[in-house]
């Protein structure tokens, strides 16, 4: 019995041998072309869409910039009549000056 | 080696898978075709024993290729191909069974305990019973018993070859096969005074105690 025992295992464990190599479909490699292709295309179609972002983040860049230059021209102006104002002031006071 | 020259000869005129590989790097086509007609058979068996599953060993060998394709020129030549290439599909394979397993605890809210009969195609019709207990048992192993058992008992790879793949010393590999075998005899231990008892549940498949 325990020769059975030992005889069937010894079988099972090298059941094996004298195996033929199983074979993947025929259709494999294509499958794998397909998926390489694919993979590939997926690619750029991301650079596509990242395209879009960079184009939006850049035209919303352009317009803050616009703003920040308008600010700035439009405190400069400020600024001028501010400036011309002072000046104004100044000689009114220099007029008034009875003591130089 | 003469299998790989008459392959290559016939789809490349290469006699070097290494050389097939520098063209596979440039995007040649033809090339990538040779490797896989060298390759494909070995990778396929390979995931074949982990998955025990048709579907599953095409899908992994799908990925490996897809791998191999995409990986070609990080590969430096400090190993054989074959053994990176080995690497790759017992990794994606392993991969796939730690995924199966994660699924299949959600799914039943169980561990998976009843492993699925598997008829590998390959098998002699005389041994095709006693190979499905084996394959059933080999899934009881550890990952890294497993590995050096389908590596020498199934791939019949020489010992060093499998401590150059699983990158351990050939002692290590030795030791693991000894207690991969040990295991595996413990295991049938369970097995066999049930299979005396009823052969009928041989044919549907029987859940041995883990």
């Amino acid at each position: 019995m325990s020769i059975d025992k030992d005889q069937w295992k010894f079988e099972v464990i090298n059941s094996y041998k004298g195996a033929k190599r199983a074979k993947p479909s025929e259709d494999l490699f294509a499958k794998i072309e397909q998926q390489i292709y694919t993979s590939k295309h997926r690619r750029s179609i991301i650079s596509l869409h990242q395209q879009k972002w960079i184009s939006i983040a850049a035209s919303f860049l352009l317009i803050l910039n616009a703003c920040a230059i308008g600010l700035c021209v439009k405190n400069s102006m400020v600024n001028r009549a501010e400036v011309d104002q002072t000046v104004k002031n100044l000689s009114i006071i220099s007029d008034y000056n009875l003591y130089e | 080696m003469r299998h790989y020259i008459a392959i290559t000869k016939r789809n490349h005129g290469l006699n070097n898978p290494n050389e097939i590989l520098k063209l596979v790097v440039q995007g040649d086509q033809k090339a990538f075709r040779a490797l896989y007609e060298i390759f494909s058979a070995k990778v396929y068996n390979v995931a074949l024993s982990y998955t025990k599953n048709v579907e599953d060993a095409e899908e992994i060998t799908q990925d490996v290729f897809t791998k191999i394709y995409k990986n070609a020129a990080s590969f430096k030549g400090n190993s054989a191909l074959s053994t990176w290439i080995y690497r790759i599909t017992i990794n994606s394979s392993l991969n796939l069974i730690k995924k199966r397993n994660r699924f299949s605890f959600v799914k039943t809210g169980l561990a998976s305990t009843e492993p699925p009969t598997f008829d590998h195609p390959g098998i002699l019709l005389e041994n095709k019973e006693n190979a499905r207990i084996l394959f059933q048992v080999i899934d009881t192993l550890s990952e890294n018993q497993k590995t050096v058992f389908i590596l020498s008992y199934i791939e019949e790879l020489p010992r060093q070859e499998i401590a150059d793949i699983m990158a351990l010393s050939l002692k290590a590999v030795e030791s693991l096969l000894q207690r991969a075998k040990g295991n595996l005899r413990k295991k049938l231990e369970d097995v066999y005074p049930n299979r005396r008892k009823s052969k009928s549940k041989w044919s549907k498949g029987y859940r041995l105690k883990n």
